[in-house]
């Protein structure tokens, strides 16, 4: 969809008004810009939907436990009288209540897997912290070692330091953490309920060679392979194959979508499967731009005046944000699992050519080692090399050593760029290379390596003669 | 007095249609509360009116008719034709809003996307503004900002999602 003239000007508009912070002023200029071109109008619908689509999935989210469970009448039959005013969000609630409760209540309790197939037996080592068995109904005991798992009947790990391993007779392992309840069909085709938690599975020859079958609240999920793991959370569901493939279907609209090994997919109930790639484990990363301009990159692909061998290269892009215009080159941001993981010898690697030397910022987001959830890092880069004064194409290598973590002050608790380098294990998330004012800066390759010079180092390299 | 299976029939019709109803009214009245006290009406007076409902016509069509005159009664009552659009432009907004259903469903499944590749420090916000529905004023005093700060952060939040829906539609052809 092509932006309509004065995009800027007209978010933000929108924006204030959905905020109700429009004066009289704003919303003549707003209705201006509306009447008079059919683009704004399209672009103001997609607004109105982001608040409402903000409502259904912030409110599901925090209203999770009512939505399942709260018996909540979303509209008074009875009443011609006025009602007291909820949200619309409790209405969106109650209604999915209606259609989630059966649903959710026949996917549970129909049976599963072929009758008569043959049973595989599992039994249940309790690792750390409080483990326990729930029979069906609900009543908890401590797990003894080596117990085997009856059908439908849960184990429940309490807290996050518990640890238990469910075995199968092959030596298959699956590894439970933290706050995690599992249950086991144990049938022809194994199937294991993850209700809660997270689980990390490696398969030994006999269940690796046959699919396996797992459920989530709001998938199914088909693993041919060795290596996995399942997160669920909240609803939310994660799945990564560290080794093998895997078929995932959403229960609420059987959207499918097939990983292999490297992959991760996340869904909920609501929204498609999305799919990323986890951090390469070799310590390398890089993009040349040969097959055009890669998915969630920000930049703009140019064609012309690059290196000799090269077709394509990403240049910086005017970007406008309410308090400025920037140029910006970006990588995609992925912040679930990060692109890559650092150690304390990686390096960056920059081949580029900036045809007015000037400066720039630098920034990289990244996931810290063992972060809490949703806990990053920002940093920013101290180059003595990059950019320089350099017009010409160059290959600048910089040390990770080089970028400097923001931590708070000790004394006002103000954020500033005086902490250490990334530390080992730290993942990135994303890089953007940013400046206010005009960069001409053009990227041919970026690239990450596990290691490489201790210092910044320098190689000027040859443009592409373009004279016949 | 109706009977249950009527209940019924209307509970379920009205469910599925009750966001989209939403987001029309939202549309041609940008004020989430008033948007709110429209669409309750909107269901009382649909409910009133559903003996005249006919099975074999889509439900939502009907519904948004409905939606369209509390608007406009909302709009008489409170004084507020001034305040957002007139008249004409509310036509045209509730014309096109029906016309561009396709490409707007496709960018709400765009955005669950969207939201994943956002960081979680936004997603955070988003959580408490529309999650726990805390006013932009609290927010700003417990993160010790300003509210034109704040205001500015959330723009930015709105953009980026929308951008990168844009992005998507583009990409699966959408013009």
């Amino acid at each position: 969809m092509t932006k309509p003239d004065h995009y800027e000007e007209l978010t933000v508009l929108v924006a204030r008004l959905l905020d109700r912070q429009l004066d009289d002023a704003g919303q003549a200029r707003l209705n201006e810009l509306l009447r008079a071109d059919p683009k704004a109008r399209r672009a103001y619908l997609q607004m109105v939907d982001l608040e409402v689509e903000f409502g259904c999935r912030f409110v599901a989210e925090a209203n999770r436990e009512l939505a399942t469970h709260a018996n909540i009448v979303p509209f008074d039959f009875a009443a011609e009288r006025a009602t007291e005013r909820r949200t619309w969000f409790l209405r969106l609630a109650a209604a999915a209540a209606l259609v989630a409760v059966p649903l959710l209540g026949w996917l549970l309790n129909r049976p599963a897997g072929r009758a008569g197939a043959s049973a595989v037996v599992v039994r249940v080592e309790p690792g750390a912290g409080e483990v326990q068995l729930l029979d069906r109904h609900g009543k908890a005991t401590p797990l003894k070692a080596a117990t085997e798992l009856k059908p439908a009947a849960r184990v429940a790990l309490n807290g996050k330091a518990a640890t238990a391993s469910l075995v199968f007779p092959d030596a298959s392992r699956i590894e439970l953490s933290g706050p995690t309840e599992v249950s086991v069909q144990p049938n022809g085709t194994t199937m294991l309920q993850l209700h809660r938690g997270h689980l990390s599975a490696v398969l030994g020859t006999n269940l690796a060679r046959n699919p396996f079958h797992l459920q989530t609240s709001n998938a199914n999920v088909r693993v041919e392979g060795t290596r996995f793991t399942v997160r669920e959370t909240a609803g939310l569901t994660e799945v990564s194959v560290e080794a093998g493939r895997a078929r995932l279907t959403r229960r609420s609209d059987g959207r499918e979508v097939e990983i292999k090994t490297g992959q991760f997919a996340v869904a909920d109930g609501r929204m498609d499967w999305v799919v990323g790639y986890l951090p390469a484990d070799d310590g390398r990363w890089g993009e040349d731009f040969e097959n055009g301009l890669p998915t969630g990159w920000r930049g703009q692909l140019v064609s012309e005046g690059l290196p000799p061998g090269s077709k394509h290269g990403l240049k910086t892009v005017r970007t406008q944000e309410p308090w400025g215009t920037f140029d910006v080159v970006e990588l995609p941001a992925e912040w679930s699992h990060g692109l890559i993981a650092l150690n304390t010898n990686s390096v960056l690697h920059l081949t580029y050519r900036m045809a007015k030397p000037t400066w720039l910022n630098v920034f990289m987001h990244t996931i810290p080692p063992n972060a809490a959830p949703g806990e990053k890092a920002m940093f920013i880069l101290r180059s003595a090399e990059f950019p320089g004064a350099r017009a010409g194409w160059a290959t600048v290598s910089i040390p990770f050593a080089r970028f400097v973590r923001k931590v708070p002050d000790p004394v006002t608790g103000e954020l500033h760029f005086t902490g250490g380098p990334p530390k080992a294990g730290e993942r990135i998330c994303t890089i953007a290379f940013t400046a206010p004012h005009e960069l001409d800066l053009v990227f041919d390759k970026i690239w990450v390596t596990p290691d490489g010079p201790a210092e910044e180092t320098v190689q000027l390299l040859p443009t592409k003669d373009k004279t016949p | 007095m109706r009977d249950g299976v009527h209940q019924a029939e209307f509970a379920a019709l009205y469910a599925r249609a009750h966001l989209d109803l939403l987001r029309y009214v939202l549309t041609l009245l940008p004020d989430r509360h008033h948007a709110e006290d429209v669409v309750q009406d909107t269901a009382r007076l649909l409910w009133r009116k559903f003996d005249e409902y006919d099975p074999a016509q889509p439900f939502l069509p009907w519904a948004r008719k409905f939606a369209y005159f509390e608007v406009l009664k909302f709009r008489r009552s409170r004084a507020l034709r001034e305040k957002y659009f007139s008249d004409e432009l509310l036509e045209l907004l509730a014309e096109e809003r029906a016309e561009a259903e396709g490409e707007l469903v496709r960018g709400r499944e765009a955005l669950d996307g969207c939201l994943q590749k956002l960081d979680e420090v936004s997603r955070q916000l988003l959580r408490d503004r529309y999650g726990d529905e805390i006013p932009l004023e609290e927010l700003a005093r417990r993160q010790g900002k300003s509210v034109n700060a704040l205001y500015v952060v959330m723009h930015r939040i709105r953009q980026r999602l929308l951008e990168c829906v844009n992005r998507t539609l583009k990409a699966e052809g959408w013009t």
